[in-house]
């Protein structure tokens, strides 16, 4: 499903080149459950978001689902990533105006769906979450974890195919943590592809497959 | 969509109640003074526009070329039968003759001031009015008159007014015809219009081109000559749109008032002056808005990551940022159509018209219009700016308003550079206005009661006795107008050994009595003023044509003594007896030109009562009442009166009325600053907070951080003043050369308005900032 050939990222300043990314060459199958460890400024994020299509690499190929899509635009990013990747932020990024199943309903809003089944969709996915009690409720009057289990829901709604995490427990108390990982192994198990990054031991036991970087590279995937 | 849309709007309008107040309430205090400006400005060019032909009527202005400058005058004697047969492009041609005549319902009834016109049947061809009742044939065919509904009202109220009959002098009698309503817009104004009055056919002239008929330059120059073809003249015409009356009459033609009828001009370049600076109230609105959207757009940059990654295209968030502008647009448009319904009444009255304003479709859809540019412009480079971030750089934290500095910046200096401009237009139009009502005139206008009571024979003894019996009265003179605004000037008097060269200066005209000079301070140079005593009827044989003149006279004549010499002007020959130091005869706008006084009671219907300014209403009263007294039919002639103070006030209406609405200009433009200060201020603040806090735990007191602040606006204000200054200086000063008399430019104003406005805005800001500094350092890092 995810391949990289020679995956580089250099990010250029007026002085220095920094290499966050050199030569990573990694396969994601459908269904598996990805973690990429790595002391902080590995590149871990890098990679996520190059493999998340939020940011182009400076070298190499990047082809998903037979595509190659290494170079291409924002504006075509933006549309491919509709409907086939849920992105999971360490600090959650929900919208403080919009209530929980508002932020939960965002991904659905840029698909063409009517409002009907937008709203089924929503209530199908706060039940699974376990949220449906705080619907109408903003972000500042949740707990961490519940703020989390929101933008998972948010990332899930829309089926994507593949679920990017970026340090979904870093903000969290260790059993809120644990009720998050719960929760990503269900998604997993349910027949999810999941690619999460963390530096947590803990957390990456629950994946399958661990690729760890160091420098910007791969250095070892067990 | 639209409803996430505004759910959204609404929840970050009511999270930032603060940034929202200051962009809602600036937007809508600016959106009203458009609003205001806008409906006036567009009644004040709609002018006849209510006549179905106007565009092919014009009006005659006779022009005469003299030495002392070009004058200009409605010309006034019947010429509309020369016209028609001379001219095949001519259909109609008509005058308008109006003046204030006493008019009452029974000769028993107390008589009311009302505009009694006169004109031929051409008139009523050419301007199509509304007719309520009775027609124009009606009028034609029964010899009858037209009353307008305003004037019916006042005599009859809802009464039908038709067949109705009015009297003047107890003798003349109209008979109503027909009922019009006139419309607000036009310069044509009576309450009675009578067709081919026997004794008066001359007037403003009017005349109407064919249908399909151009004014092509060849007949209008074949018209400017006319004159020259049918009188000894070498007068031109002026022929005038009918549409440029109201705004572009030439000054000598608007500052004329006719047998006591003032015509409502307006003023182009006062409308092309207020519509600038109300373009810059509501750019420095926008700005507010601008620099409040760059300031929150920290704030908002999680929103449009989190968007973009979820799948919205660019262009849905520029449509979302947009919308939001439009909303808090909208609602600032809806608060100032309130405001504006409020305010309109007292500011038509400022502006010298009686509008009222109506919420119609056309109101509605200028509303909507306003509402649709003003949250483009003020929305667009908030929503484009904002929906380039990249989701990537958002979501690590990454942020792009540094780059912004410059623009939020430099749309402070545009607001610094607006409000000192205006504050120091301001201060200038008043200090020029001081200027005009104080300025050594050569003659002494307080406290004087004018009372306009027609031609009156016992008025010398009314004069006798206000003397005597009341100790607040000082002195009193009959005259056909004050010694401040003489309208009457022509080019026809000439002596012996006169200079060729002087037919081409004019020379004004004042009839008054003996009291003059002492009523209004004149100061007497040489010889005597003139004599009481004088006979007052026409055809005394002992009627005395001596004369007073100003120095600006006296040196045309160039002798040494000019007491004795013979003059030639309109009434005779006369002689000179006495001459009076020069004053200010004509508006401050003109120099003082050569001058002469002279007795002639029965064009001289205005009486000037000096008094100590002690009581002045009970001395209007006690005025008042003696002159019911002894003039018995006093109702037929209801006394108008006013002081001259009041006049004086309308002379100078124009400058008075820009004044008035500039200084509320500079309240608002200063509170906007304030405003776009506070919530650039605010920002900064809240984007430091880890700076402030840091610099406490290294020693900063709280002065050293507010001196930090202050610095960036104290760069802006110095930079937006050195460039309002010379931009201010050299406007005002090409704005006074239209006066002879003019106000000095004091370079310690133009210091003094930037300092303070500067100074009160970093006082405004140590406040926030000391109120931010004394937070806990420790809080700051923390939540940081």
């Amino acid at each position: 499903m995810i391949k990289t050939e020679n995956l580089q990222k250099i990010f250029t300043t007026e002085e220095v080149d920094t290499w966050a990314l050199r030569d990573v060459n990694i396969t994601i199958e459908e269904g598996e459950f990805v973690a990429i460890m790595g002391p902080s400024g590995c590149g871990k994020s890098t990679l996520l978001n190059i493999l998340g299509l939020l940011d182009n690499p400076t070298g190499g190929r990047y082809i998903l689902n037979d595509m190659d899509v290494t170079h291409l635009s924002e504006s075509k990013m933006t549309k491919l990533r509709k409907g086939l990747v849920g992105f999971v932020f360490q600090s959650f990024n929900l919208i403080d105006e919009l209530t929980v199943s508002e932020n939960i309903e965002l991904p659905l809003l840029y698909m063409g769906i009517s409002a009907a089944e937008r709203k089924q969709k929503v209530n199908e996915t706060m039940e699974r979450m376990q949220i449906t009690h705080r619907e109408k409720h903003f972000p500042q009057q949740l707990s961490g974890g519940q703020q989390q289990r929101v933008a998972i829901a948010r990332a899930v709604v829309s089926n994507p195919k593949f679920i990017l995490a970026d340090e979904p427990t870093g903000n969290l108390d260790s059993r809120n943590g644990e009720e998050v990982m719960n929760l990503l192994s269900e998604l997993h198990n349910d027949g999810a592809t999941i690619l999460m990054v963390t530096h947590n031991q803990h957390d990456a036991d629950y994946a399958g497959k661990i690729i760890h970087l160091f420098d910007g590279q791969v250095v070892m995937q067990s | 969509m639209l409803i996430h849309y505004l759910k959204i709007t609404f929840r970050g309008l009511l999270k930032d109640k603060a940034f929202s107040a200051i962009n809602i309430i600036g937007l809508a205090i600016a959106i009203t003074c458009s609003f205001l400006f806008i409906f006036w400005i567009s009644f004040e060019q709609s002018y006849e526009n209510c006549y179905g032909n106007s565009e092919r009527i014009y009006k005659l202005i006779e022009e005469e070329k003299l030495k002392d400058g070009i004058h200009h005058d409605a010309y006034m004697n019947d010429i509309t039968s020369e016209l028609k047969s001379t001219f095949p492009q001519i259909e109609a041609a008509t005058y308008l003759y109006s003046e204030m005549a006493s008019l009452a319902k029974g000769s028993e009834e107390n008589g009311v001031m009302t505009n009694v016109s006169s004109t031929n049947e051409d008139f009523l061809r050419m301007f199509d009015f509304e007719y309520l009742e009775g027609t124009p044939q009606d009028i034609v065919r029964d010899k009858t008159v037209i009353i307008t509904n305003e004037a019916a009202h006042k005599f009859w109220g809802d009464e039908p007014p038709i067949g109705k009959k009015l009297t003047r002098f107890g003798t003349v009698s109209y008979t109503i015809g027909a009922v019009i309503r006139t419309p607000k817009n036009t310069q044509l104004r009576f309450d009675i219009l009578q067709l081919n009055y026997p004794y008066e056919k001359s007037g403003t002239h009017y005349f109407m081109l064919k249908d399909k008929t151009t004014m092509s330059p060849i007949l209008k120059q074949e018209l400017s000559q006319f004159l020259t073809k049918i009188k000894d003249t070498k007068n031109t015409l002026v022929v005038q749109s009918l549409k440029d009356v109201h705004l572009h009459s030439p000054k000598d033609v608007t500052s004329k008032e006719l047998h006591g009828v003032s015509e409502n001009y307006g003023n182009y370049a006062q409308i092309f002056f207020f519509r600038i600076a109300v373009l810059l109230i509501l750019f420095m609105a926008i700005i507010n808005y601008v620099n409040t959207s760059i300031a929150r757009a920290t704030n908002r940059m999680k929103e449009v990551g989190v968007r973009k990654v979820a799948g919205a295209p660019r262009r849905k968030l520029i449509e979302r940022f947009l919308f939001e502008s439009f909303i808090v647009t909208a609602i600032a448009v809806t608060m100032s159509m309130g405001l504006t319904k409020f305010i309109f009444p007292k500011f038509s009255e400022i502006m010298g018209n009686q509008l009222s304003l109506d919420f119609n479709i056309e109101t509605i859809l200028i509303a909507f219009a306003v509402c649709i540019v003003v949250s483009v412009i003020s929305g667009a480079y908030a929503a484009f700016y904002l929906s380039s971030f990249k989701p990537m750089l958002i979501l690590k934290g990454g942020s792009k308003t540094g780059a912004k500095d410059k623009l939020r910046k430099g749309l402070l200096f545009m607001q610094f550079f607006i409000s000192i401009a205006i504050l120091i237009g301001t201060v200038f139009i008043y200090k020029q206005i001081n200027t005009l009502f104080n300025e050594e005139s050569g003659m002494k206008r307080e406290n004087i009661i004018v009372l306009d009571t027609g031609l009156w024979y016992q008025a010398e003894d009314f004069i006798e006795i206000i003397k005597k019996e009341n100790p607040n009265i000082i002195d009193a003179s009959i005259a056909n107008c004050p010694p401040y605004n003489a309208p009457w000037s022509y080019s026809g008097v000439s002596w012996e050994g006169k200079s060729a060269a002087l037919d081409e200066v004019s020379f004004t005209q004042i009839f008054c009595d003996h009291n003059y000079a002492n009523t209004f301070g004149l100061e007497l140079i040489s010889g005597e003023f003139i004599r009481p005593g004088l006979p007052w009827w026409q055809n005394a044989e002992d009627k005395s044509y001596n004369i007073v003149i100003n120095e600006s006279f006296a040196k045309r004549l160039n002798v040494k003594n000019p007491i004795g010499m013979s003059i030639k002007y309109n009434m005779g020959i006369g002689k000179i007896i006495g001459v009076v130091r020069d004053f200010n005869f004509k508006p401050l706008k003109e120099k003082t030109a050569p001058l002469f006084l002279s007795f002639n009671p029965e064009s001289s219907s205005i009486l000037y009562v000096k008094t100590t300014g002690r009581d002045m209403q009970a001395t209007l009263k006690y005025l008042l009442a003696k002159y019911k007294e002894m003039k018995p039919d006093w109702s037929k002639h209801p006394i108008m009166y006013h002081t001259v103070e009041d006049e004086y006030n309308k002379m100078y209406a124009d400058e008075l009325r820009t004044a008035k609405v500039l200084s509320v200009f500079a309240v608002i433009s200063f509170f906007l600053s304030l405003m776009g200060v506070f919530s650039m201020i605010s920002f900064i603040i809240e984007k430091r907070t880890k700076e402030i806090a840091i610099r406490k735990i290294n020693g900063a007191g709280i002065i050293d951080i507010i001196k930090l602040f202050c610095k960036d606006i104290l760069r802006i204000g110095f930079a937006a003043t050195i460039i309002a200054i010379p931009l201010c200086y050299i406007i005002l000063q090409r704005w006074l050369e239209e006066y002879v008399y003019r106000t000095s430019l004091s370079w310690w104003i133009f210091l003094l308005i930037p300092v303070a406005l500067i100074s009160v805005i970093c006082f405004i800001i140590s406040i926030q900032i000391w109120i931010s500094a004394r937070r806990r350092a420790v809080e700051s890092l923390r939540s940081e």
